[in-house]
This record gives structure tokens, C-alpha cells and sequence, in this order.
């Protein structure tokens, strides 16, 4: 049996794939939490040290044993400093890099990361290319971006595969939310009507997939369709992207259906605005602002304004991979209730 | 009397301040009737209906603690003090801000409902209480009324469309603040649009929006969600003369006649909103 080392284990999308492979892999987290439970045995260490943290009889031994890796590690922070987001990011990835070259047996690395690698690009962006000059929204995207030039350039060397995802609302199979995350604090804020307002264009169109489908997609990719040098979108179908003054309004109407006394409060649905007009009332409130407006409009900042860049993400290379497996994303518009359903009843991860 | 700085008071737009140091709330409107009666030339006893809006209730010492002291209202006291003789009276209170938009509205629906009614007279006044702070939600409260004659076949400012919403989640502004702030420009923009919609106006033929002059960056992000350009926006009062709680549309479109900003025809819109909490939007025709 082959051994899986897997960086970020307790992760969402970590926990599914160990789920999915416990019985193909000898599987190993390299965690300084507690492992899942799917895993044969946990490795003491972090990818934001030299040699991963481990002392030199451990690594040893480790580099011996690993065919394959699995780095989904990564702080998704978007406020994060630059610092902060790189020592995971980037420079954690070297050292997961550096590991790989140590090992003797290794056939496959796997490294999870975002489709906003594409930062303030717009248009159709495919899955081959990553250079550009448009700039980001935030730290995240960029970190994640720099990580990537350094695969790109480790991919002469090393069989790597990249799977960069968009925004996981929630599992499809289950009707729940296995992680809360931006989105879903931005909804939130929504819900308690404190979004003064939303940067974006009304032609901009939101991609959500699902825990299930990336985890689907990503445990094929890995494992039957692996291909060094490849990266792929795993994003929603292109006709399942919903426009965002659609996508407002249907969760108005959502929080309406599933909370009576929420349409009783008549929380007025947020303009969509351009950045411009955001950015000043990001200025006013900054100066003048309540400490908790100051909070929404810096957490709502932070990603939003990726709306403003109306993109597309092709996905052919995963089209192609998934083909004839019945591996889908779901379809979006019956994800989402249910994704703001479990919000509501779990009182946004408050209660399970 | 006020906590902000004033480098943080010129940033929010605010220069100047007025406080009635001697006058009641009641003085302000009886000065601003007087006024209005001079210079329309019209007798107090041709007045129909007086319109008495406030939305601070006056402070008037009860007499003894007697119960009947709680009757003693500024509104029927004005009727007798000015001799408006024929005019029944209209108390309008609990309306903040908008109080004189909403006395405006009551006005012209009575003209339209009372054939017998042929003038209304409105007034405003609001003085904080002495020793106020005089800060409040990013904005800065001077004292200050207003009137206005509502007519039939007036010569000028033609109540073209006027729109009104109220969201009661809202009653608390001490403890809704900031839902108060997130809500406002959305609901702001549609209550303008739907004023302008039901004017069968477009944004661009409004010649001059007549503001409440609350803080200059708030109007300064309603003007883009809107496209009000500067040039078509009246806010050089904000500055000048603060907030008066709910008289600023009405000194605002006083100013821009004697400024010569308005001609004859000029369709002008007239916003504002109050605590309470309601939003409200009036066209006229000048």
C-alpha cells in the first residue's frame, strides 16, 4: 500500500479525501492539531519549517517511506498580513517542496489552491495560464499566486498536479456546511443587515461548488487521473453560475423563506455599487465609522471587491479528466437553499 | 457640547452650529410663521389648517405637577398667540427629521380630500434640549424651524410626487445604529427612484436636489449610487448651517431661490430621512 503524507488533514477538504481514501493509502498527517480519524498516523511537524519541523531521524525515515503528498496547508486568511500568509503559503510550500526532493520513492504530489490565483483579471481565464500584472484583492490571492509561480517552476522537477478551487458553500449530499468560511460571514452580515453595500458589477456572476464535488473531483484527479504538470479548475458549470444581482436577491428571498420575523426587520437588499463608490464609504467609515461598521466593511472589503473583475473560469482540463466518472458539480440553485437553510439552523456554526 | 474634533467635524462636512441659547422650540416656529405670513402677505386669518410638526417634544413645565399640565400644546397655543382664528389644528409628532416632509404630504392630501380647505400652513421647529450633546450618528444638531403655506394653484413649487418609508425595526437608533447607517443608502436610493418614478422622472431632469444636511460623505456616496453631479447639489448649507433635525430641505430651498441656483419650471427634489425610522422624498416644480 502506497503512503499519503497529507499537509492540512483537518481542513475541510483534507478530512473528505482521508474519508474517501483510508482504504488505498497508508495515510499520515503531518499536523501539529490532532489527526482525523482516517489517518494510519499523525506526524508532528509544520510546513512553515525548515524540513517541515522534524528532527533529522524522523524526516529521514519519513522521506523513506512517502510515495505521494497531498499539501491542501494553507492559511486562507483574506486580512492576513503579507508575512503571515506567506510563511504558510509560500514558504511552507517550498518546504513541502524541498521534502518531495528527498523522497526517494515519491510519484505524486497534489497541492490545493484557488481559481483566484487570477486575481483582478478578467475575462476567461484558463487553467494553464497563471502569469499576470492585473494585481489582487487580497493577500490570500496573492500568496496563493506566488505559491504557484514556485510550483510551476518545481514542475520541471517534480510530478505535480495543482487543483485550484472557487468558493465551497457547502455539502451537497448533506444538505450542510462542513466549514464556515468568508462567504459565509458575508451572508451573515447580510442576514443582520449590516451590509451597507456590495462592490461588484451587475454582469459579475458567482461561482459556489460544492465540499462533495471538489472532494469528488479531487480524490479522481489524484488518484486514477493524475497528471504531472497539469492544473485544474474545479469550479461551478458554467451554467449554474448565478449574476449577482440575482444572487442578492435570492438570498433576501431565502433568509425570507426560512426566517419569518426576518422579513419582518425589511433589511433593505444591498446596492451593488463600483469600487469606487465602496471605497469611499470604506474611507468614511475607516475615519469616522462605528468600531463594529469598521469590522463589516473591512470583512466584507477583503473579497468582495473580487466581484468587481467579471470572470470566467474554463474548467476543460477537469472536464476532460472527469469525464464518464459521474463526477458533477450540483446544481447551484439547489445547493444554495439548503447551504442558507443549515446556516439559519445552525445559527452560522453557533450550534450543530 | 460636542465630543468630535474639528478636523473630525470638517471631514463629516460640519463647520458652524446654531444653538437657540433663549428661545423654546416654540419661539423658532412662531419666528419662522411670522416670517412666512410677512413675506406671502397672507392673514393669519385666512389660514384654514395649521400643520404643527416636532419631533422633540417641547419641554414646558407643568404647573404644580397638575395633570392638565401634560395638555399644554405648543400647536394650539401658536393658532391663539398668531390669531390664525379659522385654522383647526394638526399635531404631527414621532416623525424625526422627515416631520416637515410629512406635514407637507398630510397638507396636500387634505387639499385634495377637504374642498373646503384652501390653505395650510406647516411649520417645523426642533431645539435640543439645554445642555445637549449635539452629536448624533455622525452628525451635528443645530436648532432651527421652518413654514410653509400649502395652497391651491400656487404660483410656484408644485408638489409633484412625494414618497414615504418607514421601517419600524429601526425605532431604537441607540441600540440599531449601525443597521440604521447599513440600511441607509439602499433605502435612500429607493425611495428617490420610486419618487422619481411616480414624477415620471428621470435623475438627470432634476435641477436641484435640496438636501437634509446631514453629514457631507454620507451625500457624497448617495450622489454616485444616484448620479447627482456636485453642480445640482445644494449642500453648501451643511456646512454652514448644521442639521436642524427635520427644517434643512425647506432653509435649503429658501437659500437656493435667494442664491438664484433655481428658476421657474426647475423640477427640484427634496430628501431626508429620520429617526423613527423613515425615509422620505418630495419633487416640486419651483
Amino acid at each position: 500500500m502506497a503512503t499519503l503524507l497529507v499537509t492540512g488533514a483537518s481542513g475541510m477538504i483534507g478530512r473528505g479525501l482521508l474519508d474517501r481514501w483510508r482504504r488505498d493509502f497508508e495515510i499520515l498527517a503531518l499536523t501539529h492539531k490532532s489527526p482525523p480519524p482516517a489517518c494510519s498516523g499523525r506526524v508532528q511537524g509544520d510546513v512553515t519549517q525548515p524540513r517541515l519541523g522534524l528532527g533529522r531521524e524522523d524526516y529521514a525515515s519519513l522521506s523513506s517511506r512517502v510515495n505521494a503528498i497531498l499539501h491542501c496547508a494553507a492559511l486562507t486568511e483574506f486580512t492576513a498580513m503579507r508575512e503571515e500568509a506567506d510563511s504558510v503559503n509560500v514558504r511552507g510550500t517550498l518546504n513541502v517542496l524541498a521534502f518531495a526532493r528527498d523522497c526517494r520513492k515519491l510519484e505524486r504530489i497534489g497541492v490545493l489552491s484557488t481559481a483566484y490565483v487570477a486575481g483582478r483579471r478578467r475575462g476567461l481565464i484558463l487553467e494553464r495560464e497563471l502569469e499576470h500584472r492585473a494585481g489582487f484583492v487580497n493577500v490570500y490571492e496573492a500568496s496563493k499566486y506566488r505559491m504557484e509561480k514556485r510550483l510551476r517552476q518545481a514542475m520541471k522537477g517534480l510530478p505535480i498536479a495543482v487543483y485550484r478551487l472557487s468558493t465551497v458553500a457547502g455539502n451537497a449530499r448533506t444538505g450542510r456546511v462542513d466549514q464556515f468560511n468568508a462567504l459565509h460571514r458575508a451572508l451573515r452580515l447580510f442576514y443582520n443587515g449590516l451590509v451597507p453595500m456590495l462592490p461588484g458589477l451587475e454582469t459579475s456572476k458567482i461561482d459556489l461548488i460544492s465540499s462533495d464535488y471538489a472532494i469528488d473531483a479531487i480524490a479522481h484527479l489524484f488518484v486514477r487521473g493524475f497528471r504531472a504538470g497539469q492544473t485544474y479548475h474545479i469550479v461551478a458549470q458554467e451554467s449554474d453560475l448565478i449574476p449577482l444581482p440575482e444572487f442578492v436577491d435570492l438570498t433576501a428571498e431565502l433568509f425570507a423563506r426560512f426566517d419569518h420575523r426576518w422579513k419582518s426587520r425589511a433589511v433593505a437588499t444591498p446596492p451593488i455599487v463600483p469600487l469606487a463608490t465602496f471605497r469611499l464609504l470604506e474611507r468614511s467609515v475607516e475615519r469616522a465609522g462605528s468600531p463594529i461598521l469598521r469590522q463589516v466593511v473591512r470583512a466584507t472589503g477583503a473579497f468582495v471587491p473580487q466581484l468587481c473583475y467579471d470572470k470566467r473560469f474554463d474548467n476543460a482540463n477537469t472536464r476532460q479528466a472527469v469525464r464518464g466518472t459521474g463526477i458533477a458539480p450540483p446544481a447551484l440553485r439547489e445547493l444554495y437553499p439548503a447551504v442558507i437553510r443549515d446556516c439559519l439552523r445552525t445559527r452560522w456554526g453557533a450550534e450543530t | 457640547m460636542v465630543e468630535s474634533t474639528p478636523e473630525q467635524l470638517e471631514h463629516l462636512g460640519f463647520r458652524r452650529l446654531f444653538v437657540a441659547d433663549a428661545e423654546t422650540s416654540y419661539d423658532l416656529a412662531k419666528g419662522a410663521v411670522r416670517k412666512l405670513l410677512r413675506s406671502a402677505a397672507v392673514a393669519p386669518g385666512e389660514i384654514d389648517t395649521l400643520i404643527y410638526a416636532s419631533a422633540i417634544p417641547e419641554e414646558r413645565p407643568r404647573r404644580g405637577g397638575h395633570l392638565s399640565g401634560l395638555f399644554r400644546y405648543p400647536a394650539t397655543a401658536l393658532q391663539y398667540e398668531l390669531e390664525l382664528t379659522r385654522a383647526n389644528v394638526i399635531g404631527l409628532a414621532q416623525a424625526g427629521c422627515v416631520s416637515f416632509l410629512s406635514a407637507i404630504r398630510v397638507a396636500s392630501n387634505l387639499l385634495v380630500s377637504e374642498p373646503a380647505v384652501r390653505r395650510v400652513l406647516c411649520v417645523s421647529a426642533d431645539a435640543l434640549p439645554k445642555g445637549s450633546r449635539r452629536e448624533v450618528l455622525y452628525n451635528l444638531i443645530s436648532d432651527g424651524g421652518a413654514a410653509a403655506l400649502v395652497e391651491r394653484d400656487a404660483g410656484s413649487n408644485r408638489i409633484v410626487a412625494h414618497t414615504q418609508v418607514t421601517k419600524g425595526y429601526f425605532w431604537d437608533p441607540k441600540n440599531k445604529g449601525n443597521e440604521i447607517v447599513a440600511s441607509y443608502f439602499a433605502t435612500a436610493r429607493h425611495v428617490i427612484q420610486e419618487t422619481l418614478d411616480k414624477a415620471q422622472l428621470d435623475i438627470s431632469e432634476i435641477a436641484m436636489v435640496l438636501p437634509h444636511n446631514v453629514n457631507r460623505r454620507s451625500w457624497d456616496i448617495l450622489r454616485r449610487l444616484l448620479n447627482i453631479p456636485s453642480e445640482r447639489f445644494f449642500g453648501g448649507n451643511i456646512p454652514r448651517k448644521g442639521h436642524t433635525i427635520a427644517a434643512d430641505n425647506a432653509i435649503n430651498l429658501c437659500d437656493a431661490v435667494k442664491a438664484g441656483k433655481v428658476k421657474r419650471g426647475d423640477y427640484l427634489l427634496l430628501f431626508t430621512f429620520g429617526f423613527g425610522a423613515h425615509w422620505a422624498c418630495t419633487i416640486l416644480e419651483h
